[in-house]
């Protein structure tokens, strides 16, 4: 080994040696880098790209539901829901613990196996309190993300709970009118591109995330909170007090078709819709369960034999004392008349007095008129689930059915059908659509639905007079105790016996009432039905007086004047309403 | 008998800017995990800045007080150092398994970076004693291998085997120029080659790190992940780069983007350009270090100067060969850049002694 020594100490050869192995090194590290910095460039780019991509949604936030002076129904609210991502949890057991440390409903055992489960994606914790999540962001865990959610909340609890029905879990509407209007209160989660950091957070996103989430639109109802709360207030204390399954209040708008209050008891909060005992009370039953009318559709007979005149108003009909057979058939009044004028018939509510006049129509005629008050066929309220009601065609009637029909039997109606068919007399002679949402609201785009008439049935004459007779109800017949002080009031009371095993039941009834008031300016029309009441088995006792209890408050909150003091219209029943009015001004 | 000369401008200069990269780049890379780990984006910025304040001073120390000083020194700081080894055995701060820091008020200090140095100038004060028989078994190889195991082992008990073959290898490259026999050194290679097979194949931690480097796409999740993450953020840069401050690997993708493998996020936000400039700082570094070395007529000041040359020679190649993918992954900061105050200090302390060694001649 050639050994040279120099005076500075060091061996030259060795030295370049030494640097030419540093050289080298800086030469492989460059061409290194060459490369992977050039060659490979499009491979990495898009291999980091690749995981840096991410596409972001932005949840939506659905819409809210206001009433008609804008209180809140419905509103979503944020709620963060937790989920693991079980392949990037480190330790599941530790993890776990933590969780139930912070959420201490959740089971330890069930956490371990969501956490080591094989699945990408799982649910740990849907709609939690902001507070929560905060605690469990600052663990820091891997492979536990929150996701922002917003959750749907009501807060007037039972308050109109069946017509506004319910959102689930995922914001989906799933009854009433969050169903009916689902694809307006959702709006679409807004797609964009991000880019996140190694931990799954975003650290930018196209310019369109930063306006916010989308905006479902907002519904506007008719409804009217004061209303709504007056009439469950008094449907539930009655229903209580009768002993009834079950109880409905409908207050509509006859001129607009606007419903202004939908109460329905036993009452559903849809805050709690996952309720096993709320369940049965879910559905709106004033558009999806057809009852049996019994005498509030007496009149449908008593309008056609207006329209037609097919009486005069002065004619006597001989009651048969309160039992008649016709057709092999016994038919009863609730007590037994003699002799009767057709308002006296319908202020008395006899049956059969009715079906004589009735018999003056032709089955084909009667159908027809059945048809045009929108029985039969879907109000095209705004609800979903709607039942249209049940009737047959003439050609399959039996020999009862004509007499049947005319009392309110054979035949099924939807309370809404029913208070859609008196709003035509209140309104003189127009058959709306009923509906819900007055407006739907979305930034600054306003639709306002405008009242459809969907077509003309009764002339004006006709819908007076019937009015006149009605208010003979309330002020000497079966619906006095809907009488109020001050107001006009015409009804007519309802007893319909429900059927049961193929014959009519004693002991079952839906007793109704459904009227209107003012009568000479109707501002609105109201249904009120019981099913099955144990006391009050009379439409007259059990309906009747919530009508007025109900309409007392309806027309002094929507400060309607008195119109007179207790009318007299002994002689002039079938005074058109222009001089019913001039009356009552003197 | 020595004669003041001029400060080598040139090994200044690229110091400072060395120094400054380092600074930018470390903000770039840690403001968003500082910000995240600590509310202050600004945390690891502070710390470097003071430990690079540090430095200046301890450079402009090492540049005025006259080099032979730190032969009269070479012996008590090797005491000095040994001892400091021992103590972070038993009283230093554990991170992640290794026990590297002795924690001083705000300051963590690493003395096996101390140790790098005062080695340095151990084996040049041993050398220069005996620069008449470097081929000598006593007086030149033993007292110098002896030491570098002893320093070694201390070091690979932390464990940190980077550092430490970091350490031998600039030594026994030292003994190398000096003009120890190759017997010797193959000697000594044969006694630590096969530690060094056992500690990379056998030894669990290095293994991984072996396995990550033969195969890294094998299991790009799971040990090479640090290498695919690597060589994406490299790759991504392209000729130009993404842009400063433009890193999507630093976000967490690449562990460690602000200490070892800064060099890569470099690439990634200024692209292959960026890396061959900083390559050329380095070389330019060398290069003067190097030349003053070789141009100083004097024993000590010639080892000295050597081995400051090889130290940093082999710390830069080691973490570029280990950032591109070259090497096995081992902890090997990038001198004047990477986050660490200690390396940070000791590396201005080298160049303060060179400028020295420049402005003195014989």
């Amino acid at each position: 080994m050639r050994r040279v020594r120099y005076s500075t100490g060091y061996n030259r050869p060795r030295l370049y040696l030494v640097v030419g192995f540093f050289g080298l090194g800086f030469l492989a590290i460059l061409v290194r880098l060459t490369v992977v910095q050039v060659g490979q460039y499009t491979y990495w780019r898009d291999s980091a790209e690749a995981q840096y991509g991410r596409r972001i949604t932005v949840a939506p936030v659905r819409g809210s539901i206001y009433d008609r002076r804008n209180n809140v129904l419905a509103s979503s609210i944020p709620a963060p829901s937790v989920f693991a991502a079980p392949r990037e949890v480190r330790q599941p057991g530790a993890t776990a613990q933590k969780i139930v440390s912070i959420f201490p409903s959740l089971s330890r055992s069930r956490l371990e196996q969501q956490l080591t489960s094989k699945a990408s994606f799982v649910w740990l914790a849907r709609q939690v309190s902001p507070e929560k999540v905060s605690a469990l962001e600052a663990l820091e865990l891997p492979g536990i993300h929150i996701m922002k959610e917003t959750r749907r909340i009501y807060p007037r609890g039972i308050m109109a709970g069946s017509t506004i029905g319910y959102a689930g879990v995922d914001e989906q509407g799933l009854g009433g009118l969050e169903r009916q209007y689902d694809d307006v209160l959702a709006a679409q989660p807004l797609r964009t591109n991000g880019t996140r950091d190694a931990r799954g957070r975003t650290v930018s996103f196209d310019q369109a995330a930063h306006a916010g989430p989308p905006r479902g639109a907002d519904l506007h109802l008719t409804l009217d909170m004061r209303l709504q709360h007056f009439a469950e207030k008094e449907l539930a204390q009655q229903a209580e007090a009768i002993g009834a399954r079950s109880g409905l209040v409908i207050i509509m708008d006859p001129y607009t078709g606007g419903i202004l209050t939908l109460a329905s008891y036993p009452f559903f909060n849809p805050n709690d819709y996952r309720n096993k005992e709320q369940r049965a009370w879910r559905r709106n039953r004033a558009v999806t369960d057809p009852v049996e009318p019994g005498s509030t559709f007496k009149v449908v007979a008593a309008a056609a034999a207006l329209e037609e005149k097919t009486l005069n108003l002065d004619e006597v009909f001989f009651c048969e004392k309160g039992r008649m057979i016709r057709n092999n058939r016994v038919l009863r009044d609730h007590k037994p008349f003699e002799f009767l004028t057709f308002p006296e018939v319908m202020e008395n509510s006899s049956n059969i007095c009715m079906a004589k006049v009735n018999e003056r129509i032709g089955s084909e005629q009667f159908y027809e008129y059945i048809r045009r008050f929108g029985f039969g066929e879907k109000s095209l309220i705004d609800l979903p689930g709607e039942h249209p009601g049940g009737i047959r065609h003439p050609e399959d009637w039996s020999a009862l059915s004509h007499d049947s029909l005319t009392i309110g039997q054979e035949i099924i109606v939807t309370p809404v059908q029913l208070v859609t068919a008196f709003s035509v007399i209140a309104n003189g002679g127009w058959l709306l659509r009923p509906r819900l949402v007055d407006r739907i609201v979305k930034g600054d785009l306003e639709q306002t639905f405008k009242p459809e008439r969907r077509r003309r049935i009764l002339s004006q004459q006709t819908a007076n007079r019937l009015t006149s007779i009605l208010v003979g109800v309330v002020e000497r017949g079966t619906g006095t105790q809907a009488a109020l002080d001050g107001y006009l009031v015409a009804g007519k009371s309802g007893t319909a016996q429900k059927a049961e095993n193929g014959r009519y039941s004693h002991s079952k009834v839906v007793a109704s009432f459904i009227g209107y008031a003012p009568a000479e300016a109707p501002r609105f029309v109201m249904l009120i039905m019981f099913d099955e009441p144990k006391k009050k088995q009379w439409g007259g006792s059990a309906a009747a007086p919530v009508f007025r209890r109900i309409a007392a408050q309806a027309l002094h909150h929507l400060q309607v004047p008195p119109g007179r003091i207790r009318p007299a219209i002994e002689d002039n029943y079938i005074a058109n309403r222009t001089e019913e009015l001039s009356l009552a001004e003197r | 008998m020595f004669s003041a000369r001029r400060t080598d401008l040139p090994l200044l200069i690229v110091t400072l800017v060395l120094v400054t990269v380092g600074l930018g780049m470390l903000y770039s890379t840690s403001a968003i995990m500082a910000q995240d780990r600590y509310d202050d984006s600004l945390y690891f910025l502070k710390r470097q800045l003071m430990w690079s304040g540090l430095g200046l001073v301890a450079m402009w120390i090492a540049a005025s007080v006259p080099y032979p000083v730190q032969r009269r020194l070479a012996l008590p700081a090797t005491g000095f150092v040994l001892l400091l080894l021992v103590v972070v055995l038993v009283a230093g701060k554990k991170v992640g398994g290794a026990q590297r820091w002795l924690v001083l008020g705000p300051f963590s200090f690493q003395p096996s970076e101390l140790a790098k140095y005062v080695l340095i100038m151990y084996v040049a004060r041993i050398l220069a004693a005996n620069s008449h028989r470097p081929e000598s078994l006593v007086h030149t190889y033993l007292p110098n291998v002896i030491m570098m195991g002893i320093i070694f082992g201390l070091v690979m008990l932390q464990p940190d085997l980077g550092t430490a073959v970091v350490l031998v290898a600039s030594a026994g490259l030292i003994l190398l120029i000096a003009g120890v026999p190759w017997r010797y050194l193959a000697f000594t290679a044969a006694g630590t080659l096969p530690f060094l097979w056992y500690k990379l194949f056998f030894a669990g931690y290095n293994l991984d790190r072996v396995l990550a480097f033969l195969q890294p796409w094998k299991d790009p999740q799971g040990i090479g992940y640090q290498i695919v993450q690597a060589h994406k953020a490299l790759g991504r840069g392209g000729w130009a780069g993404v842009g400063l401050g433009q890193s999507q690997q630093k976000l967490f993708y690449l562990p460690e983007s602000h200490t070892d493998f800064i060099f890569a996020i470099i690439g990634e936000e200024m692209g292959l350009m960026g890396t061959f400039a900083l390559i050329a700082l380095f070389v330019v570094l060398l290069w003067r270090i190097l030349n003053i070395a070789v141009k100083c007529n004097e024993p000590f000041g010639s080892y000295l100067g050597l081995g400051i040359f090889i130290s940093l020679a082999l710390q830069v190649t080691m973490n570029l060969g280990v950032v591109s993918g070259l090497l096995p992954t081992k902890g090997m900061p990038l001198p004047f850049i990477s986050h660490g105050g200690s390396n940070l200090l000791f590396s201005m302390l080298a160049v303060g002694t060179m400028l020295n060694i420049a402005r003195r001649k014989t």
